[in-house]
């Protein structure tokens, strides 16, 4: 379930910002109890209450009190800017300083995107 | 909740516990780690009231605990071995027994506990298994509702689908009459999720207190050629060491800052994250 | 919590299944008495040949005194409580047992004469046939004597096995001095000629009340084991 490596808390928040990301809770929508994580991940009650803080804290939920916990509006497009800025630093520089080790010119590089993408959705 | 103040417990020349100072805040699920002979079972028995403390002080919301039924009522220690009743023994009376002694006990959770086990009021203790034995102490220990309810080992012996009921329940019993668990268990990658706070002990001693997330974050196996690890690690909190040819692995304690963090990419080290459980044998003296 | 939970307990529990126990052991006695009858001549009384395997009998029951402890402790009450209130189980477990005696002593009074046996006593009793007082307060003395003396040798063993030797020696004389008193061990040096109902009584109490102050000194701050063995 979890890797046993990095913050739990932490694993569980991207999990909720994934499905924040892949529109699996609209805005507005009501995310699961941390009592409910809790139980179904088998894991301390504080330990998802700490995710669901860090999402608070990050604009990504709002709490209503004796409610439970919302998506925030717009959280899904402010966690596809967020991941957008960081796609550039974080996913392609790597790969192309990788390419640029390896020898592989970029023009290949962009010839294999369009072969990847043409046929699928016709962009 | 539960203090200690100086603790001491000696079995003729060997220490047990040694001087332990703990304050453990009510409303908690506690792990407590230690090797064999660490002196866990000793600690949650004098905690409990089952032993007296040689010396230095046990309280309860500041009250002594040993012979004292106002704390002793508020307090279930289920032990690995023993206590709940002879070999021909129903489950059944032992459960009664237990509901005729303590207030806070529950005997319709006892019974719906029992059911999720596979155990039955009519079976004796004497004819159950190590692992249903366990289940057992397990009811009783849950069906207690003892504002501070401690298990030592409490799964042992039980097999994994018996261990997953005793998380679902334990989990769900905390939450919906919340109170303050100690756990003891060797069982550290499976069980450390469901607690909110580690106790390392070891040798007598408290080595560590920590929230089991915090936990996973404090350890960092630095990998590479040999002498730049070891150039890398000088001045850092070096819990253990591994080579295999020229290449090495140590394992350091405590966030490496930001610039060890750059250094050690510029030098191609490899920076990786350290399980509790290793962490936990790196910290009471390896293997 | 009601008060006293530990002696409501053993009193609702333990109790009934002694006495249970008891008159099963007696049905028994009627059992074989009759069927004795068919081949020999009765003369003898059953009921109080029984009366010789009793005093093991409570001795056995006392003996599991600190097991109880142990699980009592477990379920969240003290050494203190456990001390107080087991005694007072014990002796009022006693009396009944000691009515049921004396009722199985009335019983088989009234079936023997129907039947025309003659019904003699173990030499060394201190009543005879009909004084039921007498009869009630020697079996009142030899069981509360010697589930006393059970649980005190129990509780020493179970503090540690030195202690339950050393133990030995006051239950021993706690057996044999009462039992000169209440007749269900007589030894050759402790035929006290004590015969008279406050004798025997004032025998009983210090006999009882040693024995519960020497297992209160076994038991009062007595850790609970680890058992390493299984």
């Amino acid at each position: 379930m979890f890797d046993d490596r990095s913050p739990i808390y932490r694993q569980i928040a991207d999990q909720i910002k994934d499905d924040v990301l892949r529109g699996v809770l609209a805005d507005d929508q009501q995310v699961m109890s941390t009592t409910q994580y809790a139980a179904y991940y088998r894991i301390n009650p504080a330990t998802a209450a700490k995710a669901f803080q860090q999402l608070v804290d990050e604009g990504v939920i709002y709490k209503r009190r004796g409610v439970g916990m919302f998506v925030s509006a717009g959280a899904q497009r402010r966690l596809r800017d967020r991941r957008r800025e960081r796609f550039f630093g974080e996913v392609l520089e790597p790969m192309i300083a990788e390419a640029g080790t390896l020898g592989i010119p970029v023009a290949d590089i962009v010839a294999r995107i369009h072969q990847l993408t043409s046929p699928g959705d016709g962009r | 909740m539960i203090t200690t103040t100086d603790l001491c417990v000696r079995y003729g020349e060997t220490t047990a516990l040694d001087a332990l100072d703990l304050d453990l805040p009510a409303g908690r699920i506690y792990g407590l780690l230690g090797r064999n002979g660490a002196g866990k079972t000793t600690l949650l028995s004098t905690l409990a009231g089952f032993r007296k403390p040689g010396s230095g002080r046990v309280l309860l919301d500041g009250e002594p605990v040993f012979e004292n039924p106002r704390a002793t009522s508020r307090i279930c220690l289920i032990r690995e071995e023993g206590g709940l009743g002879d070999g021909i023994d129903r489950l059944g009376d032992i459960l009664d027994m237990a509901r005729a002694l303590r207030k806070t006990h529950d005997q319709g959770y006892a019974a719906a506990l029992l059911d999720r086990f596979g155990l039955s009021r009519r079976q004796t203790l004497g004819s159950l298994s190590r692992g249903q034995r366990s289940a057992f102490g397990i009811v009783v220990g849950l069906a207690s509702r003892a504002p501070l309810t401690m298990f030592d080992e409490a799964h042992l012996g039980m097999d994994a689908p018996g261990r997953r009921i005793f998380a679902d329940e334990l989990l769900a019993d905390y939450v919906a009459h919340p109170r303050t668990f100690v756990l003891s268990t060797h069982l550290i990658e499976e069980q450390s999720p469901l607690f909110e706070q580690v106790l390392i002990l070891h040798r007598g001693r408290l080595l560590l207190r920590e929230d089991v997330d915090d936990l996973r974050t404090r350890g960092v196996a630095v990998t590479g050629p040999a002498t730049l690890v070891d150039d890398f690690v000088t001045g850092l909190t070096v819990l253990g060491e591994r080579s295999l040819g020229p290449t090495k692995e140590v394992t350091v304690y405590g966030a490496l800052a930001e610039q060890d963090r750059q250094a050690a990419r510029l030098h191609g080290l490899q920076l990786g994250p350290v399980a509790v459980q290793d962490l936990f044998i790196h910290l009471t003296g390896g293997v | 919590m009601n008060r006293w939970p530990i002696l409501r307990y053993l009193l609702s529990s333990h109790t009934v299944v002694l006495v249970g126990f008891l008159l099963g052991v007696y049905l028994l006695v009627a059992v074989i008495v009759a069927v004795a009858a068919m081949f020999t001549e009765v003369t003898v009384s059953g009921v109080d040949i029984a009366g010789q395997v009793l005093p093991w009998l409570a001795a056995g029951y006392g003996y599991s005194a600190a097991a109880l402890l142990s699980t009592v402790l477990t379920h969240g009450r003290t050494r203190r409580e456990f001390l107080a209130q087991h005694p007072v189980f014990l002796l009022v477990t006693a009396g009944l047992l000691a009515v049921v005696a004396t009722g199985a002593y009335a019983v088989e009074a009234v079936v023997y004469r129907a039947a025309g046996w003659t019904r003699t006593f173990q030499d060394q009793r201190v009543f005879e046939a009909g004084d039921y007082p007498l009869i009630l307060l020697a079996y009142v003395s030899m069981l509360a004597v010697w589930m006393m003396t059970g649980a005190l040798l129990g509780g020493a063993f179970y503090r540690d096995e030195g202690g339950g030797l050393l133990a030995l020696l006051p239950a021993a004389v706690l057996l044999s001095v009462s039992g000169g008193a209440n007749g269900f061990l007589s030894l050759p040096f402790t035929r006290w000629g004590l015969t008279s109902a406050p004798e025997v009584a004032v025998v009983t109490v210090v006999a009882v009340a040693a024995g519960w102050a020497l297992l209160w000194a076994a038991l009062r701050d007595v850790p609970l084991r680890t058992r390493v063995a299984s």
